[in-house]
């Protein structure tokens, strides 16, 4: 009678720790399914933070690219696809960076030249005349490498961001300020080639100076 | 419950990425006056080409720059308050026929310059917008007959980010084009 009670008992303990065991399994399972899951959510996240950066067409400053960046490695993805995006949007970064730094390093614009060429919008834009306008135009056209020479105008900054209009050229430029009647810019940065004349001039919108 | 789950963060995400395109209050607001400016540039040119007292070349010269503010293929409203209708002619063709007006006289004015509806985002990337202006003609003929009249005009405005290389730096710009000019009122 006690042999039964005690192979009843064991059978009891097999059933228990058996469906114990395929619970845990299950357990286990459906453990391993939600981890697959956040990481495929997580390669998505990536992938889509990382290409947004890569796609930018001008509209995120290099520290909010950086700050992204930051976002999609905290993701802590390991798949050989983010890996190389995230290599791709470093190089990207690297090239910003030293690109910015070449900006600072450029010439800070000299204040003799900085006078003579605010002048000389004021004097074009309040020429009493076109032909006095044009003889100011031919003679300020000798301070540039080229009537072509690119001008650029920063209408707004934030951060280490500028935006521009669209690029002019200085003879362009000249006379809009003759057909507008106002000098709306100032000088923000002047480079010179090795002759000592302007080869690429930036302004900036006087209003957010 | 994970569903659930899941769907907040697809929301999240999705609320991200159309975050993305979307400019800080001060950036819009260079952009919308950029956009302003541009019609303010065309008011300027369209008083200069109409002005006779404009020497030939120089008109000529301001059309072209004239013409490089606005989209392709975009018309420009005429009306006058002898007649009913709104005749639309081509950008090239409306400055062409203001150069050539038969009056000894002609000044053009715009004022009260304003966007009726901001510019917006669009889902290809563009930003559109509708500035509204009214334009006080008056022309004086040889024989000392004035016609005056004002006319409020709608321009349709798109503002484009695109990028290019100069010296090396790739440099953000936003390119501003107008679209057709419709005439919404004329009186005297």
């Amino acid at each position: 009678m006690n042999n039964i009670k005690i192979c009843r008992n064991w059978l009891i303990l097999c059933v228990v720790c058996l469906v114990g065991f395929s619970g845990c399994k299950s357990q286990q399972k459906l453990a391993e399914e939600q981890a697959a899951e956040i990481r495929a959510e997580n390669i998505a996240k990536s992938k889509e933070i990382l290409l947004s950066i890569l796609n930018d067409n001008g509209q995120m400053s290099t520290a909010e690219k950086e700050k992204k960046l930051r976002q999609a490695k905290a993701l802590n993805s390991d798949d050989p696809e983010v890996q190389q995006l995230i290599a791709q949007v470093e190089e990207l970064l690297q090239r910003e960076r030293e690109a910015a730094q070449a900006t600072n390093d450029a010439v800070k614009v000299d204040p003799e030249v900085e006078r003579s060429l605010g002048d000389l919008f004021d004097e074009i834009a309040s020429a009493s005349s076109a032909s006095s306008a044009n003889g100011l135009i031919e003679e300020g056209l000798s301070m540039f490498s080229s009537p072509q020479t690119t001008v650029l105008i920063i209408i707004s900054q934030s951060g280490d961001m500028n935006d521009y209009d669209q690029p002019t050229t200085i003879e362009r430029y000249l006379n809009y300020l003759k057909d507008r009647k106002a000098s709306p810019n100032e000088i923000y940065q002047v480079k010179k080639d090795d002759s000592g004349k302007i080869s690429e001039l930036e302004l900036i919108k006087k209003s957010i100076r | 419950m994970r569903k659930l789950f899941l769907t907040i963060i697809a929301i999240c995400s999705l609320a991200v990425v159309s975050g993305q395109d979307e400019l800080s209050p001060e950036r819009k607001e260079a952009v919308d006056s950029l956009a302003l400016e541009k019609v303010r540039d065309l008011s300027r040119y369209i008083s200069i080409i109409g002005n006779k007292d404009t020497p030939f070349s120089e008109a000529n010269r301001v059309i072209d720059r004239a013409e490089e503010l606005f989209a392709a293929g975009s018309e420009i409203g005429v009306s006058s308050i002898n007649r009913s209708d709104i005749n639309y002619y081509e950008v090239t063709e409306y400055f062409k026929r203001l150069m050539a007006l038969n009056y000894d006289r002609v000044t053009i004015k715009w004022f009260n310059i304003q966007y009726i509806s901001d510019l917006e985002l669009q889902p290809d990337g563009r930003y559109v917008g509708v500035i509204t202006v009214y334009q006080r003609f008056e022309g004086i003929s040889a024989d000392g007959l004035r016609y005056m009249d004002t006319t409020k005009k709608d321009i349709t405005v798109y503002v484009e980010r695109k990028q290019t290389q100069i010296g090396g730096r790739l440099i953000g710009f936003w390119d501003v084009m107008l679209g057709d000019i419709r005439v919404t009122e004329t009186s005297t």
